[in-house]
């Protein structure tokens, strides 16, 4: 059976046919979900009894909210740390893998395998590594006779801590998104640089990186929302947001306030207001993408 | 004439009709045939395997009950939670007593003040028994409970000449008297956990009050006094940051002489060759009496409308209770009085040196909110040894926390 | 000769960098065959290597049925989620059509909502549609906004000569798609499945949630049951997540090898 789709009417329905699926299972498991616990911002609700209406007061409640706030200011500090140096170290591993050297499928699984690991995991890995006394870097520290270091005591320190395991654990994804964009572009693009003489890194700077602009927006799309989401690995390696409570994210303060304290109407609010900061974000990007790709 | 005749038949007649009705009520009192109940666990580990046995003990024991249990760790309580909420409850749970408020005051678990054994009952340790009432009703049976002790090292004792130290002063006076000797470490203990778990303790010691109602308010001198006695120690060095696992490598190591902790830890520390160590309580004031913390992991009986599963439950809980000395071995103290005062159980190691720690649990208030103000003690605990605030800025943030907590 | 010791240095260089990075995990395996002494002290290597971990665990009666749950729900849905992502991806990246835009900004905004915060809507959506425990674990998953981005970026870059040349040849839309486009996705299609089959494998809390006996767990979750968390034993941690781990590094070895197929697909002309 073949389609000959000579009209653009023809183009748009098998384009619409297309996104059915997705499109219909989307908004049943996210869309409307979403729509319901936005409802649920105007009430009050403990999860178990029945919701009780209270208009706006959640929305006027979480202006003041310090501890709100402040969860904001922390992702938006923890995303500063590892949004972007997460895409540089995917490109410059998919570029140094893809070049000339031995053993790829070894480098492959070597720099991919971390993604693997679930998020406990990974936080107890780096948590024992942390240990202030008995931890596997100040050991080596003191053994080396240098000092050992507050890795998770204060909350520059925890951040920056937590970064880098994030960054370890998380390099796999965007290393395999670049990894498989380089595969698309062609060999002889190179054959002709070399030709003309170019030095391998004006071939990167003038040749690659140009040419995965596109995968670059997509990859800073992807990895800055995933940043701003989140949650496991901090709560997790700081202890609850160690110290203190002072490294608390927004998604920490959401799941604190919904299932422990059984605020649910108020945690939605804050999960409200940090999707719009969220989308806001994402749409701003995608117009900056939208525009560096017309050039 | 007619009409006081016929009242007083009418009232004969509402009142025979009452009394019929509660001659059916307890009539239905007994098993009528074979019966399935869902208990829902949430131990991992040696903990697991304790339970799980029990359990299979139960079964095997009698024909008409049968009990399947699921387990699950992280995430119990939201799994309870959206099991209400999608009318797939167990019909019997373990809820730890400090989260009991929450939930028994929203109406997720039954009321079994009138249909729990009385035998059973009589038998519980009346202080932990306390925890399981809410508003009056009670509606958990407790099955254990794992206080905060002082653990300490046998021979680091012996080879200093020191005795066990029953008074903060004398604790005071050992570990400076091992310092000078050149130990280091001498007391290990997880320091955001002491937030709740030693500072609980201490606060009740000191004569700490609770006023009664659903919210927890605390006396602020006495909170003041509390925080001053940890600043005192944390300025000497005797208590100083360190993390939970951490603080047990350097008991299990035998670097410490002096380690406190949950009960809990008796299980590794059971299991580590060449630990001579004893357990006590934890020092207690000049004059005042022993308190600990402690909380419960108790038998709940989320709503449940078929009285036969309800009837089983009960069943259940007993048996387990009157068995809680295999509990036990898991390294919590079981609540059942007559399995403490059996031999079984005090040939078990170890647990005669505490026994007399029982007494002095002093669970969490019947306050909502515990499972989040207790991290709000941890964090106030760990700012504050960590050199971040004095013992008033302590208070003054735990006021604070827990003002916030019920906003 | 100068080419190939060029070859060799940067050879030994990633393998150094590579030593480093791989550290944790080769510490976590290591760890997951010591004995508690040995944990404690935070040694390297076990001075007595000991695989009581793992039999403690494989001697788990319910093992077998968490690996077969997992592996069902997580390959259903990972399939799943290429079919119905590749043809939305192929929409937004290859066709036109009117309100392209609107599609990609719905598809972002449900990327940005954070799961853990509608998750009590989404359960009760879930419940209402009377779906099973299985069923629900994997429509919850099977719409993955993150495989129409990757693939839908991928599909904008492949060259219009193919297409163009296929056109020519009188193929219609369907033949482009099956014997053009899907085959150069190839790389992009295997990084999606890759990454959402470690995903779903190691999802944790849903599984929990939705399973009505602990045989119905998937095997993160069951695995956590038989670990004590108010004691950090970390060696059954590190034995259960090596576990856990294999099938998903044994998914990305054979995925691999399509991953190369790939990569000579990708310059037949």
């Amino acid at each position: 059976m073949e389609l000959n789709l000579s009209s653009k009417k023809k183009q748009w329905v098998f384009a619409y046919a297309m996104l059915l699926p997705y499109v219909v299972v989307y908004t049943i498991v996210k869309i409307y979900p979403f729509f319901y616990s936005l409802v649920l911002t105007f009430f009050k609700w403990d999860i178990i009894q029945d919701p009780v209406f209270i208009g706006f007061k959640n929305y006027a409640k979480l202006l003041t909210d310090e501890k709100f706030w402040m969860s904001m200011r922390n992702i938006l500090h923890f995303t500063a740390l590892t949004a972007v140096p997460a895409i540089l170290l995917g490109l410059i591993t998919a570029l140094i893998i893809s070049s000339d050297i031995r053993g790829k499928g070894i480098w492959r699984v070597i720099f991919f395998l971390p993604y693997i690991f679930s998020v406990s995991v990974v936080s107890l890995l780096w948590l024992l590594m942390y240990g202030p006394k008995y931890g596997l870097f100040n050991m080596l520290f003191v053994k080396m006779g240098l000092p050992p270091v507050e890795w998770l005591t204060t909350v520059n320190m925890a951040f920056f801590s937590v970064s880098i395991a994030t960054l370890w654990w998380g390099l796999g994804f965007n290393f395999l998104i670049y990894l498989a964009a380089l595969q698309q572009i062609p060999k002889d693009f190179y054959e002709a640089a070399s030709i003309d003489g170019a030095r391998w890194y004006h071939r990167i700077w003038y040749l690659t990186i140009p040419l995965l602009k596109r995968t670059t927006l997509t990859v800073a799309i992807l990895q800055l929302i995933a940043s701003l989401k989140s949650f496991g690995q901090i709560y997790l390696i700081t202890g609850k947001g160690a110290p203190g409570g002072k490294s608390k994210v927004i998604l920490h303060y959401i799941y604190e306030k919904g299932f422990l304290e059984l605020k649910m109407g108020y945690a939605q609010t804050a999960a409200f207001i940090f999707f719009l900061m969220v989308f806001a974000v994402s749409l701003i990007q995608l117009k900056i993408s939208q525009s560096v790709e017309d050039k | 004439m007619k009409k006081v005749l016929a009242t007083l038949l009418l009232s004969a007649m509402v009142l025979s009709y009452g009394f019929a009705e509660g001659q059916a009520e307890e009539e239905a009192v007994t098993l009528t045939g074979p019966v399935e109940i869902d208990v829902w666990t949430l131990f991992g580990g040696g903990e697991a395997d304790a339970i799980t046995a029990i359990i299979e003990d139960f079964n095997a024991s009698q024909d008409l009950i049968t009990a399947v249990e699921q387990r699950a760790g992280e995430g119990y309580y939201k799994k309870l939670i959206t099991a209400y909420l999608g009318d797939t409850s167990p019909d019997v749970a373990i809820c730890h007593l400090s989260s009991l408020p929450d939930y028994a005051s929203k109406g997720m678990f039954m009321d079994i003040t009138n249909t729990a054994p009385q035998e059973l009952l009589d038998e519980i340790q009346p202080n932990i028994l306390q925890g399981g009432y809410y508003d009056g009703q009670l509606y958990a049976i407790p099955l254990d409970t794992h206080p905060y002790v002082m653990y300490y090292n046998k021979d680091i004792l012996a080879e200093n000449n020191l005795d066990v130290p029953e008074t903060w002063a004398e604790f005071e006076a050992a570990v400076m008297a091992l310092r000078d000797k050149g130990l280091e470490d001498v007391n290990s203990y997880y320091a955001k956990g002491a937030g709740e778990q030693l500072w609980w303790g201490l606060y009740n010691q000191l004569g700490g009050t609770v006023e009664s109602g659903s919210e927890l308010v605390l006396d602020r001198a006495t909170v003041l006094k509390t925080y001053e006695f940890f600043q005192d120690f944390r300025d000497k060095g005797i208590f100083r940051y360190i993390k939970y696992g951490d603080a047990e490598a350097m008991f299990l190591n035998g670097v410490s002489a002096f380690h406190t902790n949950g009960v809990w830890g008796q299980y590794a520390y059971n299991k580590t060759e060449g630990l001579n160590y004893g357990v006590t309580n934890i020092p207690v004031f000049d004059g005042a009496e022993s308190a600990t913390w402690g909380d419960s992991h108790s038998w709940v009986l989320p709503k449940n409308d078929d009285p036969q599963k309800v009837l089983a439950g009960l069943e259940f809980i007993k048996y387990v209770s009157e068995n809680s000395v295999e509990w036990s071995k898991a390294g919590h103290f079981p609540v059942n009085t007559t399995v403490l005062a059996s031999d079984d159980y005090k040939a078990l190691p170890h647990k005669s040196e505490y026994a007399h720690v029982i007494d002095t649990v002093t669970l969490a208030p019947p306050v909502k909110g515990w499972a989040v103000l207790k991290d709000k003690f941890k964090d106030v605990m760990e700012l504050f040894i960590l050199g971040d605030l004095d013992a008033q800025g302590a208070t003054d943030m735990l006021f604070e926390e827990i003002a916030a907590v019920y906003e | 000769m100068r080419f190939h010791l060029g070859r060799t240095i940067r050879t030994i260089i990633v393998g150094l960098i590579g030593a480093l990075y791989t550290f944790p995990t080769f510490w976590m395996i290591t760890s997951s065959m010591k004995l508690e002494k040995d944990l404690v002290a935070m040694k390297i290597f076990p001075k007595t290597w000991s695989l009581d971990n793992y039999y403690k665990i494989i001697e788990q009666a319910k093992i077998g049925a968490w690996f077969s749950n997992s592996m069902f729900i997580t390959g259903i849905t990972t399939l799943g989620v290429i079919v119905i992502g590749l043809m939305a991806g192929y929409a937004l990246g290859r066709l036109k059509f009117p309100g392209k835009n609107i599609m990609y900004a719905y598809i972002i905004a449900g990327m940005v909502i954070p799961g853990e915060g509608i998750m009590i809507t989404v359960f009760l959506t879930m419940k209402d549609l009377g779906l099973g425990a299985k069923a629900s674990l994997i429509i919850l998953h099977v719409a993955s906004a993150v495989a129409v981005m990757i693939l839908s970026n991928y599909f904008k870059g492949i060259a219009n000569e193919f297409e163009e040349a296929a056109r020519i040849d009188g193929a219609g839309e369907i033949k482009i798609l099956t014997h053009i486009m899907i085959p150069m996705a190839v790389p992009a299609i295997t990084t999606v499945a890759i990454v959402h089959f470690s995903w779903i494998w190691n999802d944790f809390l849903w599984p929990l949630i939705f399973a009505t006996s602990d045989k119905a767990y998937t095997l993160p979750v069951g695995l956590s049951t038989l670990i004590n968390n108010s004691d950090l034993r970390f060696g059954p941690v590190m034995a259960g997540s090596t576990l856990s781990v294999i099938p998903v590094v044994v998914m990305f070895l054979l995925f691999q090898r399509y991953f190369m197929r790939g990569i000579a697909g990708a310059t037949l002309k």
